[in-house]
């Protein structure tokens, strides 16, 4: 399975907002229903306005997820001194169905990445029984890490992630 | 090392060590120019300098061809700085010969009274009455000096009549001190030189002109600001930044710094892209292997489907015998 974590470790997403895990849980994350999040693709903000379809697959109605949804790179990947910024978060999602049977305790925000090309990170952890997760008081300087270990999710089972800059951005310049 | 080797076979050679001409006494360096020592005292100093820089191409030629180690920079720094030196030697001093230079040396050494380095030999005490004793007991003592510290003590006392003559430490301007302090410590090679004949023109010349300046005014910034850092700067700046040097060398280094800075911020950005087009690549691999097992298990069961179908299509056709009449039969449809 380290076939799939080495996206996630060359696009330093393990390392500066998760620790090396092992992925058990197949996650298909969709926007528009047709177009799947791969590592590293680029989406247009316009594409991602709308929340998209978090399929959790392969596993047992019983189980309970948490999907969080972050960007590392507020303000800029270049100083990310905002690091990071919550975009979403769902609890207690069944398994084998997906995020709209699950709570949403922070609503959707549509990406807006201002300064350069901005990883956003869609996270999976398992939960151990149905549980009130905390609500963080803001969205700003959020860490994941400490987030999971708060809410005792422990290591992630699955991630996610896709690149995103200014619609009007120059690209392949 | 061959010329000296002709002068003297016995001697350890000092050039051995770190190939630098200007740790050799004079006396070494006389002979090994086969000149008798009054012929330098008369001298002058241009023309000792000049026999200096040409001892010092030799000795650096002869290394090159000898060791073939990375030499090559040393060789045109030499040769750069050879050019340079020339123009760098005040006015004043060329006139005067070694000796004259050498005298006044010595006439402030005892006025001020410090202590000389070692090499000096006996102090001469104050109060010196005749030439004659002067120019001997000078002699042997400018012989052992070492020409490091004669260029040294010649330029500091040049411009500055009453100087301590601990003179690596002096404090003129702070270019210039940075300039001793740096190299009389380094027993190096031509670059030092350079500096120390500029470093001497510093104080009371800085109208030469900033080209000649150039290369000892920018060193010692930059040796002595972020050395590992900046040794990647480029010559041309060298010249830009001695243009400025008017404006001072604190403007100097934060031009520099916030070069330095951008680079920094720009490798970073570059090194992000790279790790981001990697891990694209990455991910587009893994979705092929991906799709292609699935394509693989997709064929296979499609195949095994037709091996159903048929089976079932020949179970069918088995039992046709007995359908068929079955399905050929009239119907008894519609009445037309």
């Amino acid at each position: 399975m380290a076939r799939m974590l080495e996206p996630l470790v060359v696009g330093k997403v393990i390392g500066e907002v998760l620790d090396s895990f092992n992925p058990s849980v197949k996650m298909r994350v969709t926007y528009n229903s047709n177009k799947q999040v791969f590592n590293g693709h680029e989406f247009f903000p316009s594409a991602v306005v709308s929340k998209p379809r978090v399929e959790v697959q392969d596993t047992d109605l019983r189980s309970l997820f948490t999907l969080v949804m972050t960007d590392p790179d507020v303000p800029g990947p270049s100083d990310p001194y905002l690091r990071e910024h919550l975009h979403w978060i769902v609890t207690d999602i069944p398994g084998t169905t997906d995020a709209s049977f699950g709570r949403e305790v922070v609503g959707y925000e549509s990406p807006r990445p201002n300064i350069g090309i901005h990883r956003f990170v869609f996270v999976l952890f398992k939960q151990k029984h149905r549980q009130a997760v905390s609500v963080p008081s803001s969205r700003d300087q959020f860490n994941t890490r400490q987030f999971a270990e708060d809410n005792d999710l422990g290591l992630p089972v699955a991630a996610v992630y896709f690149n995103a800059q200014r619609e009007t951005a120059a690209r392949r310049r | 090392m061959d010329f000296t080797n002709k002068a003297r076979p016995d001697t350890p050679l000092p050039l051995a060590r770190q190939g630098s001409v200007y740790s050799l006494t004079f006396d070494e360096f006389q002979s090994t120019l086969a000149g008798g020592s009054k012929d330098f005292g008369s001298m002058n100093m241009d023309e000792f300098l000049k026999s200096i820089w040409n001892a010092e191409e030799t000795q650096a030629i002869a290394m090159t061809s000898g060791s073939g180690c990375g030499t090559t920079g040393t060789d045109q720094q030499t040769g750069g700085i050879h050019r340079q030196g020339s123009l760098t030697l005040p006015r004043t001093l060329s006139q005067k010969t070694v000796d004259q230079v050498w005298r006044d040396l010595i006439g402030v050494g005892t006025n001020t009274g410090n202590a000389g380095p070692s090499s000096m030999g006996p102090a001469v005490p104050a109060g010196i009455v005749a030439k004659e004793e002067i120019m001997q007991k000078r002699e042997p003592t400018l012989g052992e000096m070492t020409l490091e510290e004669f260029l040294v003590r010649a330029g500091v006392v040049r411009e500055e009549p009453a100087p301590p003559i601990t003179p690596f430490r002096v404090t003129t301007p702070t270019v210039c001190e940075n300039n001793f302090g740096k190299f009389a410590g380094l027993q190096m090679p031509p670059r030092p030189f350079g500096g120390l004949n500029n470093g001497s023109v510093i104080p009371g010349f800085v109208e030469l002109g900033p080209t000649p300046v150039a290369v000892p005014v920018e060193s010692p910034v930059d040796l002595n600001g972020n050395s590992s850092d900046l040794s990647p700067v480029p010559v041309p700046y060298v010249f830009k930044g001695s243009l400025r040097g008017r404006k001072g060398a604190a403007t100097v280094e934060k031009v520099a710094e916030r070069r330095q800075k951008r680079m920094i911020k720009n490798r970073e950005s570059a090194a992000r892209s790279r790790a981001r087009k990697q891990a694209y690549m990455m991910e587009l691999e893994a979705e092929i292997a991906k799709l292609k097992e699935q394509n693989k298990e997709l064929q296979e069961k499609q195949v095994e489907m037709m091996k159903i179908e048929k089976a079932k299509v020949q179970e069918i056709m088995t039992q046709q015998p007995m359908s068929k009449r079955v399905c050929l039969q009239r119907t008894f449809t519609g009445p037309w």
